[in-house]
């Protein structure tokens, strides 16, 4: 599986969307247009990631921009596991 | 120009289908009228709430390796802080003086959110009403949660919550009630997270300063016609917790 849809199913999982996640891809939107993601669903998110991947994820990298779309939330997974 | 006009009704028949699916017929069917009153008759006015309750646990939102650049403050009304917060001072002097406590949370000195508790009676004085907590040793009235915008989709709300929740934990309160938006889908599921349970659901028809609330809790049916006139709602808490 890709890292874009393995953050995908750990997105689809932590939140619970269920199908709706099948219409997602790297534009969709996350801020804003999930309603499921919100400040707490992100500490669980974050967690799930770094559980997922092995990687450590700081608090000051938890901005807009990494969680703005599902490819920018990819890219910023791509560039950890590449650091 | 029909097209994109066409283009536009589309796209806000397709997000209002999908509001009303979330928020169910009836209260989504509401959203949509109060939507069009506030934007073609903002005299008249259309509101619906529900009052929840969240239970107090031991459980906390934050992980303990988060957040630890942010200070949460038990604040006073002579705080220093106190002239940053982004609320009128007759306000602020007003929550104080009914008994009210304040949680800032900040970061390098900046107030990045505040939450509010009561075990007082608290009066709303946006679709007025005012709540009076039953039981004060075991339920407390939570209100203006507030998050700076650049925050919101940080830790500042969790580490807010868990130490509001510590606070009350630790003085035995079981429940901390609040009222919520019933059109506010991300404060409903937010809510949902915390583990609410609906009490009660409120309803206002306004026209001018004239509120009418129409609630499933005494006193059912008030009008109100000015700050001076106010319904009161007795909050009692579930059982149990």
């Amino acid at each position: 599986m890709s890292t874009a849809s393995d953050v995908k199913k750990v997105l689809a999982d932590v939140l619970q969307v269920g199908f709706r996640a099948e219409k997602w891809d790297s534009s969709t939107s996350l801020l804003g247009s999930i309603p499921e993601l919100d400040s707490m669903a992100v500490v669980g998110v974050i967690g799930a990631l770094e559980e997922h991947f092995g990687i450590s994820v700081a608090d000051d990298e938890i901005t807009a921009e990494t969680f703005s779309t599902l490819g920018s939330l990819t890219a910023f997974i791509e560039q950890k596991l590449h650091s | 120009m029909v097209r994109l006009n066409r283009g536009f009704a589309m796209h806000s028949f397709g997000r209002l289908k999908s509001v009303i699916a979330d928020l169910g017929w009836i209260t989504g069917t509401m959203f949509a009228f109060a939507e069009v009153l506030r934007r073609f008759c903002p005299f008249f006015s259309i509101a619906k709430y529900y009052v929840v309750a969240q239970p107090i646990t031991e459980q906390r939102l934050l992980p303990a390796n988060r957040g630890k650049d942010i200070e949460v403050l038990q604040i006073d009304h002579d705080h220093p802080l106190i002239s940053q917060l982004p609320r009128p001072r007759d306000e602020i002097v007003r929550r104080f003086s009914g008994g009210a406590r304040c949680f800032l949370a900040t970061r390098r000195d900046r107030i990045i959110g505040h939450l509010w508790i009561t075990r007082s009676p608290y009066r709303e004085m946006v679709h007025r009403c005012e709540f009076a907590p039953q039981s004060p040793d075991r339920t407390a009235w939570d209100f203006d949660m507030w998050i700076a915008p650049d925050e919101r989709l940080g830790l500042a709300f969790a580490k807010l919550w868990d130490q509001c929740n510590s606070y009350l934990r630790e003085r035995g309160v079981a429940w901390t009630c609040s009222r919520v938006s019933a059109f506010n889908l991300a404060s409903l599921k937010a809510h949902g997270r915390l583990g609410m349970r609906v009490m009660h659901t409120m309803i206002y028809l306004g026209a001018g300063s004239i509120e009418l609330l129409i609630a499933d809790v005494a006193p059912f049916c008030s009008l109100s016609f000015s700050p001076r006139t106010v319904p009161v709602i007795e909050v009692t808490a579930p059982a149990g917790n």
